[in-house]
């Protein structure tokens, strides 16, 4: 039990609350509250393994457009305020935060 | 012990008399009561993420994709007695295991991000404290999800047997002896590791 103890101390101070960078709260709350509800045949296209928002990061849908056109990713349309980009199969997340890094 | 007791107690963002139960009823078509239910679990989320994918671009990623799912989906919740937090951890567990899936990688946290805490709290042990942290957050890696979960959910997000049990869908006594069968697997990892440093 003692021994159990000893683990648990250790686990505590290593498994600690962590926060996400500053400001990223605030921006995706702030892209959901204005953003419609994705319909759900969208979500279910089986073409499409992943899908992307980019206003998380609180790009417009023209550097948006340019972004996806860049590195090749399907650019499917705004839904209300926000923009959707569908990930083509054959992109690796990699490339998709790359974009992001460039859209913004 | 503390959360959930927001089915109970009110928490701030929503009203004495409304509740959890009440907020997810109004965030149906009311976005800025999802935001209240939002501004309640982000950090959670995150932290449960983050400790199972080891990076922070990767947690940022997935927490999206968990809110955007339950912001999506929430007009087609239905509110059965278990806490709201149970159907957002298990949306994540689910985009975790399709992450694992897809990237077909296991992360291991970096060193600096995990040990950031240790530099700053003792100073003086850093550097030991950082290499201990880091072989132990390896171990806890290797874990099953079930077990890293428990792990996760007891000592980072503070929930009870019980509560723990409510998320994943256990009985508490299901998940005390996960718990204890995830000690004791932790202790032998650690006999090794120390046997054997890598």
């Amino acid at each position: 039990m003692g021994k159990e103890e000893s683990i648990e101390r250790r686990i505590r101070r290593v498994l600690v609350p962590v926060s996400p960078r500053k400001g990223y709260a605030a921006v995706l709350k702030n892209k959901l509250l204005n953003s419609s509800r994705m319909p759900v045949e969208l979500e279910q296209n089986p073409r499409v393994n992943e899908i992307i928002t980019l206003t998380t990061i609180g790009v417009g849908a023209l550097a948006t457009v340019a972004a996806a056109a860049t590195i090749g990713v399907k650019f499917v349309g705004l839904l209300g305020s926000g923009a959707i980009l569908l990930k083509a199969a054959s992109k690796p997340p990699s490339s998709c935060r790359d974009m992001k890094s460039q859209a913004i | 012990m503390l959360r959930m007791a927001a089915q109970t107690k009110p928490k701030k963002g929503a009203s004495p008399e409304e509740g959890e139960a009440g907020l997810i009823r109004r965030a149906k078509s009311d976005p800025r009561a999802f935001g209240t239910l939002y501004e309640w679990y982000i950090k959670k989320i995150y932290t449960y993420i983050y400790y199972r994918v080891g990076s922070h671009a990767d947690a940022e990623d997935l927490t999206s994709k968990v809110f955007q799912k339950a912001f999506i989906h929430l007009p087609g919740y239905e509110h059965q007695g278990l806490p709201f937090s149970a159907w957002l951890y298990r949306i994540a567990h689910n985009l975790v295991a399709n992450w694992y899936r897809d990237q077909g990688r296991r992360k291991v946290v970096g060193l600096d991000e995990a040990t950031r805490h240790s530099a700053e709290e003792e100073p003086g042990s850093a550097m030991e404290r950082a290499s201990e942290r880091d072989a132990l957050l390896k171990i806890i890696r290797r874990l099953s999800a079930d077990k890293q979960q428990v792990l996760i959910l007891k000592f980072a997000e503070g929930y009870s047997n019980t509560e723990i049990g409510k998320i994943l869908g256990k009985s508490e006594g299901a998940i005390k002896s996960l718990y204890h069968r995830t000690l004791i697997q932790l202790r032998d990892e650690m006999g090794k590791s120390h046997d054997h440093p890598s």
